[in-house]
């Protein structure tokens, strides 16, 4: 017992070492990461309020690109109205019809944080709970999308970026509508990497990505990006194509977040499979 | 008396390190493979005579209050944590030929620049080696961590000595 207590004294740096390292690291490699470590998030408030005072003083900068972008946005926003609504009714014999119900709503808000170099990127934006915001909510911009809403506080929230080593988005190729996954594979920003696109589809590069629509997050059809350049990898059935990004992560000022507001009822409908 | 305005010395140091940090340098975006984090300069310039859990100890919360800001769950305290843990091993490594008696913390002017640029270097690679690896999480992307590494160590060596003459600087006038 002595021996083992004085083992324990004589390499007490390393023990210590060995237990920091494990508290660290449980909490990295947690597994589910759309739920991260609650005493890190927990204090989104108070870092959140810091980065938009900063965010405030560096807005001035850059007045007259962010009122061209809000012009824009604006403008495509009147014209998305139309396509945000569904149809609910099953047309039999009916010629004119106006029995529309919402399914996506969008809110603006301001990115207060950004960053586009490390391999997990993430944003902050200056809408919380309070206005609405959950998790698993899509962002998007006009010209294309940005990420997935990850942990919200009351004014802020976290959102994992498109350029995030985890991030998976569904699309599909705009003309043939096959499906295929979005991932990003790290390094140039304006890139990403689409796969599970079998070989036999016949693309080109140009063609345009879109969103699915499978999943709850985004809604059909909104733009992600063109195609670069493709290679099918022997012995595989599947594209690697590699798509620029329509939109400019450099630059992102004001975003939209997506509610999709059939989202309960679809997951519990799928939930009821499982 | 004299420690307790050490620690709120130290204290307010890290805190404008910490703001440098995420406001500037996580700002710059450069590319992806320049990301430097001059932070670990906080726990480089502790006193030597620091006991070994005490420096682990602090360089695990300094290295929280990064993680808070960058979201990063806490792998920058983990990469710390292994950096306080080498410091001594190093330190006894590379003692040069009048030991340390003359100083009481790494000093750039009392130790000499190639003393200093050494012992931030090898730190500082090792801490950005743990970081990138923890962040990216695979092996098969070894060579351009590796990559990222060896340029990010470049920038926050030669911003760190920069750091180091300003602050001793400070210290004589005081």
């Amino acid at each position: 017992m002595r021996n083992l207590l004085s083992f324990f004294i004589r390499y007490n740096s390393f023990f210590i070492f060995f237990a920091l390292e494990v508290v660290c690291l449980a909490s990295v490699f947690r597994l589910n990461y759309y739920h991260k470590v609650s005493f890190v998030s927990a204090s989104n408030d108070f870092t959140g309020g810091i980065y938009s005072s900063y965010s405030g003083f560096t807005d001035y900068l850059r007045l007259a690109d962010v009122n061209d972008s809000l012009a824009r946005e604006n403008a495509l926003l009147r014209s998305q109205l139309q396509s945000n609504y569904w149809d609910t009714e099953v047309k039999k014999d009916v010629a004119c019809d106006v029995n529309m119900v919402q399914a996506y709503q969008f809110f603006d808000a301001k990115v207060i944080s950004n960053s586009t170099t490390s391999a997990s990127n993430y944003l902050v934006i200056n809408k919380g709970s309070k206005h609405g915001v959950k998790p698993n909510m899509g962002v998007v911009v006009p010209k294309g999308v940005v990420g997935i809403v990850m942990d919200v506080s009351e004014n802020f929230a976290t959102i994992m970026s498109v350029l995030h080593k985890d991030s998976k988005v569904s699309v599909k190729l705009k003309g043939p509508g096959n499906s295929g996954s979005l991932t990003w594979p790290g390094g140039d920003s304006r890139y990403a990497v689409v796969k599970n696109v079998p070989v036999h589809v016949n693309i080109q590069p140009g063609d345009t990505i879109v969103t699915s629509g499978y999943s709850s997050i985004f809604p059909e059809n909104i733009m992600v990006g063109t195609i670069e350049s493709f290679e099918s990898p022997s012995g595989s059935n599947f594209y690697e194509i590699s798509i620029k990004l329509a939109t400019d992560f450099e630059t992102l000022e004001y975003v939209d977040v997506v509610n999709y507001l059939f989202s309960k009822e679809q997951q519990e409908l799928e939930g009821q499979r499982k | 008396m004299r420690i307790g305005i050490n620690i709120i010395f130290y204290a307010l140091g890290y805190l404008g390190l910490v703001m440098f940090q995420v406001l500037v340098l996580n700002r710059l975006n450069l590319s992806f493979y320049i990301n430097p984090y001059i932070y670990p300069f906080f726990v480089l310039m502790l006193p030597f005579r620091m006991p070994a859990w005490l420096l682990m100890v602090i360089a695990f919360f300094a290295g929280l209050v990064l993680d808070v800001f960058a979201n990063t769950a806490s792998i920058h305290a983990a990469a710390l944590v292994f950096l306080a843990f080498v410091r001594p091993y190093w330190i006894n490594l590379i003692t040069p030929k009048g030991g340390y008696e003359t100083e009481e913390r790494p000093n750039i002017r009392g130790l000499g620049f190639s003393w200093f640029a050494l012992y931030t270097f090898a730190l500082v690679f090792l801490h950005h080696f743990f970081y990138f690896f923890l962040e990216i999480f695979s092996v098969t992307s070894l060579f351009s961590t590796l990559g990222k590494t060896l340029l990010s160590t470049i920038i926050s060596t030669i911003l760190i000595v920069l750091l180091a003459y300003l602050f001793s600087r400070e210290k004589k006038r005081a």
